[in-house]
């Protein structure tokens, strides 16, 4: 039973058809990776997820329900954890700020989710006071990623995460999420960078053109020759 | 432009006798009402109405074509009110004279204003015109001497022309209502034609008028005058109706009723302001039996009406005349028009060109060259500085460092209209085309270029090279339908004529294959190396290498601000470099070729 | 001394106006749109607070701080329905048809408060009563101390709403970028009507402090609604320490100036100052805060 499925989504952007026909599936405790070039859909995908982007057909089911029609605060409620390309951060306000107010628990349970971010990233407990705008590129996306987990989601979903990162944090941001997913929260990561991306995830689906052309174990997708084309033309 | 082909451009759209029809049944109503059955109260408040429609038709111009939300359009009727009334009492001057002289005056301040806060965005514009509105009322409560303060002045004498009186009551109607239909069809006249185009494009985007080749600064510029000039005009009639002039004329209230009498009515279409200034100016006498508190149904009417239409009563009952039957025709394209470029002897240079944002630096030292003719591809993963460079080249953007030249001319400092007039046009990553207009139409906004002729005539000259740039990229047949009814790959091509109708030397395109089929890809390959073929250089961002592989003589690769390889796309694409920064580090290629 | 009572009336008059811009910068950040109605908003709490204190059955003299909880319970219900009425039917719309709506709306109250209280000037029984209080030869009432203790309690309170809860934070995020603030779960219309009821609480609680200082009348409106628009664009456009800076500073341009110079001369001054400082700094004294959405 998939924790999260899609069947034949198509998302339209105004006149585009962003996405075409999309099908996948993410078991709970999954890292699954999509990949391809940008403009490809893979944001697109993520975002219609979060329900940030109406589905113009196909359908999406999440923890055994329907997600047709829910707004994006109701999916956050069922549990699912979005950190966006760009990270989108709220820039006016501190890193403790940006988590609790991604938590929708109690006091107690706050602390013990922010202290358990912490322990995850503990470059933003050295930062905990500070505006999230004077985080450098990297600090941003451990807050992202630490945001979206303050929900405690059973479905994380990642845009870019290795966006503009230095190699060392690249390292570092893989062995994170590899600990999220063993902790049982399925992971669902876009990304260009296609080292990293086979590198975290376990599975793969390649995109190219807002069509889904080829998936498979990460570890088989290497040397397939549908992946160097959707990046390098050849 | 023969007149034959003049006649067969009129005829591509339709006139409906639908409209006139029902501005001369609006027209005859009102004078029927007005000499028949109004008594003298009735008269005047109907007389004041007519000011009001030549008030709100001004303020279209800035507001409604332009967007920019000028809180000063009650202080133009105000001055414009003063100026004539003082002239009257104190000087004696022919009445004729004193609407010229509000008419100089009120421009005359609009254009100081106008000098320092034109290029203030939204908000602050808004408010810098509320300050000098503030400004102007402090003044006239003030200066006792000129104004007589705030119990004003009476005795204003009545309207004559030409040493002969105008009869209160019909005559006043009549002179006011005639002024009003003259400004109506001279506001027809300066926004029928193109620069009606122009204006949607440059208030829904501005950056793409300005590639486009379009001055939007001297456009708010020359439409905050004529603002001014109708505002006036409105003043100068009202006041020999009413007869005093009283601090009342620049109270904020009458900027409130004209920006109501606008948003009712509708914000650009000239009916709107007759609609708004008939609905909402007699609104109050309607409410008399509350006595006195008609204006708190004046304020429920107002909400309800931006509530049911918030585009406008005029848009509404334009719906609501049927659409003529008549398909419009798609004319040939002209043979006399070459959209080839005028020289294809200079070459588009980038010289070390640098750009940072805040801490970041988005590009260094970058350098590249596009000759006439050949298409270089710019390749780089998301966040390299593509689009950055792109914007720099036509000048969005200003560089921090280095220059971008066009042979002899340097193009760095340059406005983005005058970098798009001397030969670069560009398209965007998302189209960025004028909503509600047709595809020629924005086409033609490329052609805005000044030129002899009334505006039928130019209007018909721009669609002669519009028509031969939709031809060109294979998108005539759409050239009558909305953009927004479009679907995605055809835009493209639009956005790619417009480029086009400027004849450029140089066109920058932003990712043109996003969200295009595969068929669609290699469609838009085939009419970009024909474009090439003319001698038109091309300089292209994509990512889709199937695409700009076989298309590009060059490629060049973008990461993170630096040029990383350029040259023949073959070498480029299995540099090591190049492979890493697209697939990341470590990234093995195995069986390449 | 002199200057210690200027400053001081300065002080006093600033407070009030902050509360004023107080409440327009939130409507403002939570809707991106410019409440036009928010000075008659401020002249309906200062009416009603007049209202109250007479028909309130504690005694001759009603002081205006028993009547101010009510004040603000009353006209935060009257901003939530404020929203439901001229904010949410257009939230779609072009954000210009809000400008319209908020005016609208502005005009029947204006009407309303007129024909239910009259024309007049009328001011509000003060905070406090009591002898003048002289403070090493400055002369203090208590009301002026009193308007004082209520404005930086009002402000003070709003801060620590927007900084220590979670309500705030949610409110914040909101404002900064409504479609991120719902992906993590923050129920975001909700917020921008909570941000209503607020703002207008803080208008109400500024129109009983300028009742009780000076004198309302239902014209008060427009001049109040264009201090606040003053003081957010000076202040830079959403900052809200930068609408206080700029409540401030109008107070203090204006007594200070109008102790030079004749009160209409004062007043042109202070719209040439505003044009000034838009032509040298275009997006306010302070900037714009970091983080908004563009």
């Amino acid at each position: 039973m998939a924790l999260l499925s899609l069947s034949d989504v198509t998302v339209r952007h105004g006149a585009i058809a962003a996405v075409r026909d999309a099908s996948l599936a993410v078991r709970a405790g999954d890292c699954v990776a999509l990949v391809g070039a940008n403009g490809a859909g893979k944001s697109t995908l993520l975002a219609a997820i979060m329900g940030l982007l109406p589905v113009a057909r196909g359908a999406m089911s999440f923890d055994g329900a329907a997600l047709d029609g829910l707004p994006p605060e109701r999916r956050a409620a069922r549990g699912i954890g979005y950190a966006p390309e760009g990270r989108r951060v709220f820039a006016g306000m501190s890193v403790r700020e940006n988590l609790e107010v991604a938590c929708p628990a109690g006091a107690r349970e706050r602390e013990r989710r922010i202290d358990e971010a912490f322990t995850l990233f503990p470059r933003l407990g050295e930062r905990v006071q500070a505006n999230a705008w004077r985080l450098s590129g990297g600090e941003q996306q451990m807050l992202a990623i630490a945001r979206a987990l303050m929900g405690a989601p059973k479905l994380l979903l990642l845009d870019e995460p290795v966006l503009g990162l230095a190699a060392g944090l690249r390292a570092e941001l893989g062995a994170r999420l590899r600990e999220i997913a063993a902790g049982g929260t399925a992971v669902l990561l876009a990304e260009q960078s296609v080292t990293f991306a086979l590198e975290v995830s376990t599975r793969a689906y390649v995109m190219r053109t807002g069509a889904i052309v080829a998936q498979g174990e990460s570890a088989d997708l290497w040397n397939d020759p549908v992946l160097k084309a959707a990046f390098l033309g050849r | 432009m023969s007149a034959a082909r003049l006649r067969a451009m009129r005829d591509m759209t339709p006139r409906s006798w639908l409209r006139p029809a029902a501005w001369a049944v609006a027209a005859l109503a009102l004078a029927v009402y007005a000499f028949a059955f109004a008594d003298s109260y009735v008269l005047r408040v109907l007389t004041l109405t007519g000011c009001y429609a030549i008030l709100v038709m001004g303020y279209q111009f800035v507001f409604g074509h332009l967007g920019a939300l000028s809180l000063a359009q009650g202080t133009f009727f105000g001055v414009g009110a003063y100026t004539a009334a003082l002239l009257g009492l104190k000087a004696g001057t022919p009445y004729l004279l004193n609407i010229a002289a509000a008419i100089v005056v009120t421009v005359a301040l609009a254009a100081l204003i106008a000098v320092p806060v034109r290029r203030l965005k939204s908000h602050y514009f808004a408010l810098a015109t509320l300050g000098i509105a503030e400004v102007v009322l402090i003044g006239a409560r003030n200066w006792v001497d000129l104004t007589g303060g705030g119990d004003g002045l009476s005795g204003v004498p009545g309207m004559a022309l030409f040493g002969v009186s105008v009869p209160r009551g019909w005559g006043e109607f009549a002179v006011v209502w005639g002024a009003a239909g003259l400004l109506a069809l001279l506001a027809r006249r300066l926004q029928r034609g193109l620069p009606m185009r122009v204006h949607v494009l440059a208030r829904e985007d501005p950056i793409a008028a300005a590639a486009a080749g379009i001055d939007t600064d001297r456009l708010r510029f020359n439409a905050f005058l004529w603002s001014a000039a109708y505002g006036a005009v409105a003043g100068a009639l009202a006041v020999p109706v009413v007869r005093v002039i009283s601090p009342e004329v620049v109270e904020f209230k009458v900027m409130v009723a004209c920006l109501a009498m606008t948003v009712v009515g509708g914000r650009t279409a000239i009916a709107g302001a007759f609609i708004g200034a008939l609905l909402l100016y007699p609104l109050p006498e309607w409410f008399r039996f509350l006595e006195d508190h008609y204006l708190i149904a004046y304020g429920a009417v107002l909400l309800a009406a931006v509530v049911l239409a918030p585009d406008g009563l005029a848009g509404l009952l334009g719906r609501l005349l049927p659409k003529s039957p008549v398909r419009p025709t798609v004319p040939d394209p002209p043979d006399d028009i070459s959209l080839a470029p005028a020289s294809t002897s200079v070459d588009l240079a980038i010289e070390t060109v640098g750009k940072r944002f805040g801490g970041l630096t988005a590009l260094a030292d970058v350098s590249l060259r596009v000759a006439p003719g050949e298409i270089v591809g710019l390749i780089g993963p998301n966040g390299a500085g593509k689009t950055t460079l792109a914007n720099i080249v036509t000048g969005q953007y200003a560089a921090d460092a280095g220059q971008v030249s066009l042979g002899g001319l340097a193009l760095t400092g340059l406005a983005a209209f005058r970098i798009a007039r001397a030969g670069i046009a560009r398209t965007f990553q998302t189209p960025a085309l004028a909503p509600g207009l047709s595809a020629l139409d924005n086409v033609a906004t490329a052609c805005a270029t000044p030129g002899r002729g009334g505006p039928e005539a130019r209007l018909a000259r721009a669609y002669d090279r519009a028509i031969a740039a939709m031809a060109e990229t294979g998108v005539l047949d759409h050239a009558h339908v909305d953009v927004g009814a479009l679907p995605h790959a055809v835009r493209r091509r639009v956005e790619l004529a417009r480029a086009l109708a400027l004849r450029p030397r140089f066109i920058i395109l932003d990712e043109p294959a996003a969200g295009l089929t595969a068929e669609e890809i290699e469609g838009l390959a085939a009419t970009l190396r024909g474009l090439a073929r003319t001698g038109i250089g091309f300089l292209i961002i994509d990512h889709d290498m199937g695409f700009l592989m076989p298309l590009a003589n060059r490629l060049a690769c973008l990461h993170e601000g630096r040029l990383i390889a350029e040259g023949p796309s073959d070498a480029v694409s299995n540099d090591p470099a190049v492979v890493e920064a697209y697939l990341g580090p470590d990234f093995h290629v195995t069986g390449a070729g | 001394m002199e200057l210690g009572q200027l400053l001081l009336n300065a002080l006093v008059l600033g407070a009030s106006y902050a509360l004023v811009a107080l409440g327009f910068v939130l409507v403002l950040n939570a809707t991106a749109a410019v409440n036009f109605a928010h000075g008659e908003l401020v002249m309906a709490g200062g009416m009603l607070a007049v209202a109250l204190a007479t028909v309130l059955p504690l005694g001759d003299v009603v002081p205006g701080l028993l009547v101010l909880p009510l004040v603000l319970v009353v006209m935060a219900g009257a901003g939530l329905l404020f929203s439901l009425v001229a904010y949410f039917p257009l939230r779609r719309g072009p954000p210009v048809s809000v400008f319209i709506s908020t005016i609208a709306v502005g005009i029947m109250l204006q009407h309303a408060v007129k024909a239910a209280m009259g024309p007049a000037e009328r001011a509000a029984p003060p905070l406090l009563a009591g002898p003048q209080l002289d403070l090493a030869g400055l002369i203090v009432s208590r009301q002026a101390l009193a308007t004082l203790a209520v404005a930086a309690l009002l402000i003070g309170g709003t801060a620590l709403l927007l900084r220590r809860t979670q309500f705030g934070r949610r409110l914040r995020a909101s404002a900064q970028d409504p479609e991120m603030a719902r992906a993590v779960g923050v129920p975001v219309r909700a917020m921008i009507a909570s941000s209503f009821a607020l703002g207008t609480a803080l208008a109400g609680a500024a129109g009983l402090l300028f009742a009780n200082s000076y004198f309302v009348s239902p014209e008060s409106g427009g001049n109040l609604m264009i201090k606040a628009y003053i003081a957010v664009v000076i202040g830079g456009w959403g900052s809200v320490p930068g609408a206080l800076a700029g409540a401030l500073l109008i107070a203090l341009f204006e007594v200070g100036v109008a102790a030079w110079l004749s009160s209409p001369v004062a007043e042109a001054a202070l719209y040439g100052a505003l044009l000034l400082t838009l032509v040298l700094r275009p997006q306010g004294l302070f900037g714009e805060p970091v983080g908004r959405r563009v």
